[in-house]
């Protein structure tokens, strides 16, 4: 369990991009996710990002994790996951990870950056939209995959850290709803 | 890259002037520049297109802004805050910088796509405040076509209209549309574009003007409408018209056109036509034939005819107020008169502005511009022009951090390159594992670039982990410090050499060593040492006082304190800040305005000096803060008291890393924990993120100036150290520990297995990370670090490194306990070679008792006779016996195999010296004549020197007095004899020297250990050397001299020894007293206090004479009836029975009889204590004292006569005058 730093003291939390391959130390956060992603998306095109303490322990696990998918031809990135872990919550590092994902991800040329709203989860649609993302009907995600696998829900690890679970729903009753902000 | 030692990079080259000529806040040209083959578009939308022509995919709308708004301002730097204020107003500073700093990263990558991540950028540069585009104006359409405007008119007006056309058409075809098309709304964008346009229709005016020149009449009149079309209220296009269609014999279309413009005009802006044009009406009507001509009273075609706009002086673009104000005036006193940033190869170093070329300043009093330095500018100058004629030494410059120590070191080096002086930057680095002699290897490796081999050969044995041959350390040390000295002397006898020092408070032991070492003689070498002192740190550091205590007292070393900035100088400073913009990229100095963007109000003045209390660093980072959230020449004293600047420099620093990205900030404080100097690769590897984003994160540092890029654009370096100290500052200690480790592992991996380069670095990382899981690394690393250091004779840094290790100690480790002992007895070892005595005993005892508990019998003989090596005195407090290890050693003796007769040597001989002052002392005679005898047979010249020592203390007794003489000369006879060893022998000797009254041999010897321990300069040895000259000095009656000796002697011996100071110090000031025949005063109750304590027994006789001068006898009697009169028969007999004579002569107590028995036989010599600390005149006159109280006047006569006689020979002149006056008395009865 990672020992977030005591309010009041400098942060040295930093943005480091971590192997997106399960197993990778410290990504339990998005395991699902990342499962989930791997079984749509060929491995190279997964990135996973963590927010990780230069000033903690080598092997405590990260305060947050996100999980996007690049597509460099089109200059677009598809953000799939993004959670922080419990002891780090309602302190702001949901925002933090995701300014210096979009700052990277900038860097990178990217332009465009999705994510399909999943409407159990308001968490994470809710920091996007006080980013600036904005909703598009339809959006740029392509054709559905069929057979996607759907794990939607709100997963207990261990009874100790609840890790939001955000991934394509199946075709339902709801409309798609994609939140897209430009670069 | 260049060549790393121990870990270590050398700071950026120094040696010249600024870097590179982009120095100052612009790019000069492109010159091979990555950017030479890309083409700015701006004619249209921004486009920016390669050397094939494919246009680039430039991004992004704001970045695109970004690029477009850098180029406006091309070629100057744009403020990373005023470039935020444009496009992201209404964001916070941090999360807005990383944005930006993304968009720069990104466009980098565009513009210079073949660029390697680890070179530097070449086009889009970071330039403290900000960012500029290196591009001419060849580079980019607008300027092209502004040039191009330019020389058309020129040629029109010169007479050659038909060079019009050419030289337009290619530009007028680059126009893609409205300028800037991208950016209709963007306010920054706008007067651009209005510019542009204007300058094209100029353009386009003047073609057709050219056109009516060749007498293009028809085509003329067309264009004049086709260009009235866009633009109906232009005059000059009007007269065009009429004049095209008046030369075309269209003269009713002529007054046409007139009468049109007239009611265009009338109509819609309710004016009349100019009198210039209605002037041209008249002339159509009649016929004037100046309507033939060139020229004529008309309106002008175009403004541009009149006035052009060309090229503006400060951009590459036509526009006449620069698209934004000045930039570089925000960012306040950048590479103003005092920049706190430190060098920065390439970097914006701000150099002082030289008041005239090379060769003249300081010879001809010319000074760099420094405010509030011209004292310390002119005495450099001084100091310098005496270096150049073979006169140099050192300058130490103190003053508290950020005062402006380096600034003034750098005009300094301004000068003296300008006086042709070789130049040479050395820094101390702070607590980061610098390798001992780091300042100074600095300084060798840059000398040697240009120089042989010796240089290099002295480098070699500074860095290089074999001791040499000399096995004693004081003599290899002497050697090396000798051989660098030598070294430099030679390399400075070819140019004068400035050697520029920074941060001394920091350095190593050894390198204030080998300061003081060389100070000695530097003011007949053509070398100056310019050293940076940080005042408040000097107090703190011992071994940094003394250094510049003995500096000071050196020749040719001067000390120059750096003050605080008076309000009058801050508004000086503000002047000079304000005309930095002036600075043409040339010039190496600001050029002076009368005001600056300040003004000179007053009250601003004073708001700043309250707030900074004139520290030059924090003015500069309070303007800077100030600049980044508004306007400088808006800035009025109420903003600076309204900042949120609670108090110190600290403060200010902190607010201005808050406002970059946090991710920056988090690097920052990472780099901070990495030292000063932040080797790139180090902090790459410890923070597990890319070179690229790591160099992505820390631009924005560089853009503000917290941080400087060294080594090409890869290494970087805090731009001042208490940027450094903040961050650090700021972290838990936690947080510490655990970023130290990770830089030491960091350090670790990059090593690649071998660490001998690396171990102080490593050993300092792991140890400020033991308590949290690297104590076993910390203990190891600081184990192998410390016997390195001894290796290369830095004994001081020995000690620490051997302390480290015995602090990071785990204790649960499985054989904490011996490794404790193994630990101690190397820092025992370890103090004692720096003269350490009181902590080397201290490590000692714990070990012995640690190896006793544990049963290992050769760490207790290891530890145990580490102390009978060659020593001076007993290393005990006077009187004692340490019945403790007494006992040790008798059971290791017990306990010794046969045949281990060198360790049974060494035991016996430390058990000799160990017994000397109990009663057992003819026993430990025995035991050390035995040691010396089992050395002789063993044939170890070592063994000899150091047993014959033994002997030496355990007979220093009355009744074996020559036997201790003989002992000490055999010392002198042996071979290989280590310097200390010899300084000791000579110092037992020369007692005897001196009683027998061989002045002129002990004299020599006296020499020689002087010059000696210059060069040992080991502070137990030092110690009692002074205290021998100051009892010569009192033998010949130099009195100053011994004030000042004594006061030496006792301030060293403090430091170094057991027990004593205080005593001798007080016994010295008494006699000499005494001595001059002054009342004791305030002495006597010191004295019958001191007295008191059993070990002070040998001043009681002192302190009873004092009472007796002091006109107390009931006292003396009282002291003696407490005291009693004992003189024991040790080192100190000889002094004692004399005062005891002296007093018994004027009280009768203790018993003359007895004394004369005793001082009789040895009248005829001096009197001396110990190794000669307090020397006097012959007994005589004391035996002649005490036989005139006993009533045998003749024979007292005699003796007087004897002493007079005596002293006369020796040429003791107040001796001398005390016996005849004695002799006087007696004669006279």
């Amino acid at each position: 369990m990672p020992s977030p730093p005591e309010s009041g003291l400098p942060t040295t939390l930093l943005l480091r991009e971590v192997p997106a391959h399960a197993g990778t130390a410290g990504t339990e956060l998005l395991a699902p996710a990342l499962a989930g992603a791997l079984r749509e998306t060929p491995a190279a095109r997964c990135r996973m990002y963590v927010l990780a303490d230069l000033a903690g322990p080598a092997a405590a696990p990260p305060a947050a994790a996100v999980l996007v998918e690049t597509e460099s031809a089109a200059r677009r990135a598809r953000l799939r996951a993004l959670a922080v872990a419990p002891p780090y919550r309602r302190r702001g590092f949901g925002r933090r990870l995701l300014a210096d994902l979009l700052t990277e991800l900038r860097a990178d040329g990217v332009r465009r950056v999705h994510y399909r709203e999943d409407a159990e989860d308001c968490g994470v649609s809710a920091l996007l939209r006080s980013a600036g993302f904005t909703c598009e009907e339809g959006g740029p995600g392509g054709p559905r995959q069929p057979g996607a696998p759907n794990p939607h829900e709100l997963r207990e690890t261990g009874g100790l850290e609840v890790t939001y679970q955000y991934d394509e729903a199946e075709t339902g009753p709801l409309a798609i709803v994609w939140l897209v902000r430009e670069l | 890259m260049r060549t790393a030692v121990y870990g270590m990079r050398a700071p950026a080259g120094r040696t010249g002037g600024p870097a590179d000529g982009t120095a100052g806040g612009t790019a000069s040209g492109t010159a091979g520049g990555a950017g030479d083959l890309l083409d700015f578009r701006i004619l249209g939308p921004l486009e920016v297109v390669d050397a094939s022509g494919t246009a680039l995919d430039i991004g992004s709308r704001k970045q695109r802004a970004v690029l477009a708004l850098l180029l406006l301002n091309a070629p100057h730097v744009l403020p990373l805050d005023r470039l935020i204020g444009r496009l992201w107003a209404d964001e916070p500073p941090s999360s807005a910088t990383g944005t930006l700093q993304a968009y720069i990263s990104q466009l980098r990558r565009v513009l210079e796509p073949r660029r390697s991540p680890r070179s530097p950028a070449r086009l889009l540069r970071t330039r403290e405040p900000g960012y500029l585009l290196d591009v001419s104006t060849g580079q980019v359409d607008a300027g092209r076509f502004a040039a191009a405007a330019e020389t058309a008119r020129a040629a029109l007006s010169g007479g050659r209209p038909e060079e019009v056309e050419r030289v337009l058409e290619p530009v007028l075809r680059e126009w893609r549309g409205e300028p800037l098309a991208d950016f209709p709304d963007e306010p920054f964008a706008r007067p651009t574009a209005a510019r542009l346009i204007e300058t094209r229709m100029s353009a386009l005016s003047v073609r057709a003007e050219s056109w009516l020149a060749m007498g293009r009449n028809a085509e003329t009149a067309v264009e004049a409408e086709r260009l009235l079309g866009l633009d109906p209220y232009r005059e000059g296009l009007w007269a065009l018209l009429m004049r095209a269609l008046y030369r075309d014999r269209r003269q009713a279309e002529a007054l046409a056109a007139y009468q049109r413009c007239r009611t265009l005009l009338g109509d819609e802006l309710g004016l009349d036509p100019s009198p210039e044009l209605r002037r041209l009406e008249r002339a159509v009507l009649d016929q004037d034939e100046a309507l033939d001509g060139p020229g004529g009273p008309w309106p002008p075609v175009s403004a541009t005819l009149a006035e052009p706009a060309g090229p503006a002086a400060t951009g590459l673009l036509p526009a006449a107020p620069p698209p934004l104000p000045p930039a570089v005036p925000a960012a306040a006193p950048g590479p103003a008169p005092i920049p706190p940033a430190g060098p920065a190869a390439g970097g914006t170093r701000g150099v002082p502005a030289p008041s005239s070329g090379p060769g003249s300043a300081g010879s001809t009093g010319i000074l760099p511009r420094l405010v509030g330095r011209e004292p310390h500018l002119r005495r450099i100058a001084e100091r310098l022009s005496e270096t150049g004629r073979g006169m140099g030494g050192v300058f130490v410059v103190g003053g508290e951090s950020g005062i402006g120590k380096t600034r003034l070191a750098e005009a300094a080096a301004e000068l003296a390159g300008g006086l042709g002086l070789t130049v040479v930057w050395s820094r101390c680095a702070e607590s980061s594992g610098a390798p001992a002699f780091w300042p100074w290897i600095q300084v060798l490796q840059e000398l040697d670039e240009g120089d042989g081999c010796e240089l290099g050969a002295v480098l070699h044995r500074l860095t290089c982990d074999d001791p040499g041959e000399a096995a004693d350390p004081d003599t290899a040390r002497f050697l090396l410090y000798d051989a660098a000295a030598k070294a430099l002397s030679r390399r400075a006898a070819q140019t004068p050499v400035l050697v520029l020092m920074e941060d001394v408070h920091w350095a190593d032991a050894a390198s204030l060593k080998l300061l003081t070492f060389l100070g000695g003689d530097l003011h007949r070498v053509p070398l100056l040492v310019l050293a940076t002192v940080r005042q408040e740190s000097a107090e703190a550091r011992p071994a940094l006082t003394a250094a510049l205590g003995e500096l000071t007292r050196q020749r040719g070393t001067e000390r120059m304190t750096v003050t605080a900035f008076t309000p009058e100088q801050i508004a000086d400073y503000l002047g000079e800040a304000g005309s930095v913009p002036a600075r043409p990229p040339g010039a190496s100095g600001p050029v002076r305005a009368p005001h600056g963007p300040y003004g000179a109000d007053p009250a601003l003045v004073h708001a700043l000096h309250d707030r900074t209390g004139g520290n030059p660093f924090f003015l500069g980072e309070l303007l800077r803060l100030l600049a980044s959230v508004r306007s400088l020449d808006q800035v009025a004293a109420e903003d600076v008291a309204s900042l949120a600047v609670p108090d110190g420099v600290r403060d200010v620093i902190t607010q201005r890393v808050s406002r970059l990205p946090e991710d920056s900030q988090a690097l920052l404080r990472a780099a901070a924990v990495i030292g000063r100097d932040v080797d790139a690769d180090v902090l790459e590897a410890a923070s597990g993120i890319g070179g690229a984003r790591m160099m992505m994160l820390l631009e924005p540092a560089v853009a503000t100036g917290l941080l400087t890029e060294v080594d090409g654009g890869w290494d970087y370096r805090f731009s001042h150290a208490l940027v450094r100290e903040t961050l650090y500052a700021g972290l838990s200690r936690l947080q510490r520990a655990q970023l130290h480790g990770r830089v030491g592992e960091a350090i670790e991996n990059l090593s690649r297995g071998d660490v001998t380069t690396r171990l102080p670095v490593l050993a300092h990382h792991f140890g400020m990370a033991a308590r949290v899981g690297r104590s076993a690394k910390a203990g190891s690393y600081a184990a192998r670090a410390a016997v390195q250091a001894a290796s290369h004779l830095a004994y001081d840094e020995a000690v620490a490194l051997w302390e480290q290790a015995l602090a990071v100690l785990d204790p649960a480790a499985p054989d904490s306990a011996s490794a404790r002992c193994a630990l101690l007895i190397e820092l025992g070892r370890a103090r004692r070679v720096t003269g350490d005595v009181i902590g080397a005993r201290a490590a000692l005892d714990e070990a012995v008792t640690l190896a006793t508990r544990l049963g290992d019998d050769a760490a207790v003989t290891e530890a145990a006779t580490v102390f009978g090596g060659v020593t001076l005195w007993n290393w005990r407090s006077y009187g004692v016996v340490d019945q403790r290890m007494v006992g040790v050693l008798e059971d290791q003796l017990a306990r010794q195999a046969p045949g281990r007769e060198h360790r049974r040597a060494e035991l016996l001989g430390t058990l000799g010296v160990e017994l000397y002052y109990g009663e057992r002392r003819e026993e430990g005679r025995r035991h050390a004549a035995e040691a010396v005898a089992l050395a002789r047979r063993s044939g170890d010249p070592r063994l000899l020197a150091r047993t014959l020592n033994n002997f030496v203390i355990a007979t220093w007794t009355p009744e074996d007095e020559a036997e201790h003489f003989q002992a000490a000369e055999e010392i002198l006879t042996l071979p290989e004899l280590p310097r200390v060893a010899e300084i000791i022998a000579r110092l037992h000797r020369m007692p005897r020297l001196l009683t027998s009254g061989m002045l002129a041999e002990y004299d020599a010897d006296l020499a020689r250990c002087l010059r000696m321990t210059s060069e040992v300069r080991m502070p137990e040895i030092e110690t009692q050397v002074t205290y021998a000259a100051t009892g010569r000095a009192m033998l010949g009656g130099d009195w100053d001299e011994v004030d000042r000796l004594s006061a030496i002697a006792s301030d060293s011996y403090r430091r170094t020894s057991l027990w004593g100071p205080d005593t001798l110090k007080l016994l010295c000031a008494a006699v000499s007293c005494w001595a001059r025949g002054r009342p004791p005063g305030e002495l006597l109750p010191r004295l019958a206090e001191a007295g008191e304590d059993d070990s002070n027994l040998l001043l009681r006789p002192t302190a009873v004479l004092a009472a007796v001068e002091a006109g107390d006898e009931a006292l003396a009697h009282r002291l003696v009836d407490r005291w009693g009169t004992a003189a024991e028969r040790d080192w100190t007999w000889r002094f004692v029975v004399w005062q005891w004579g002296l007093v018994s002569a004027r009280i009768g107590r203790p018993d003359p009889h007895g004394l004369l028995a005793e001082l009789t036989p040895i009248a005829s010599q001096l009197v001396t204590l110990g190794t000669g600390c307090i020397s006097w005149g012959a007994l005589d006159d004391t035996v002649a004292l005490l036989l005139r109280r006993t009533g045998r006047a003749g024979e007292a006569l005699a003796h007087a006569e004897r002493a007079l006689e005596t002293h006369r020979r020796l040429g003791l002149g107040h001796l001398e005058r005390r016996s005849a006056a004695l002799v006087r008395e007696l004669r006279e009865g």
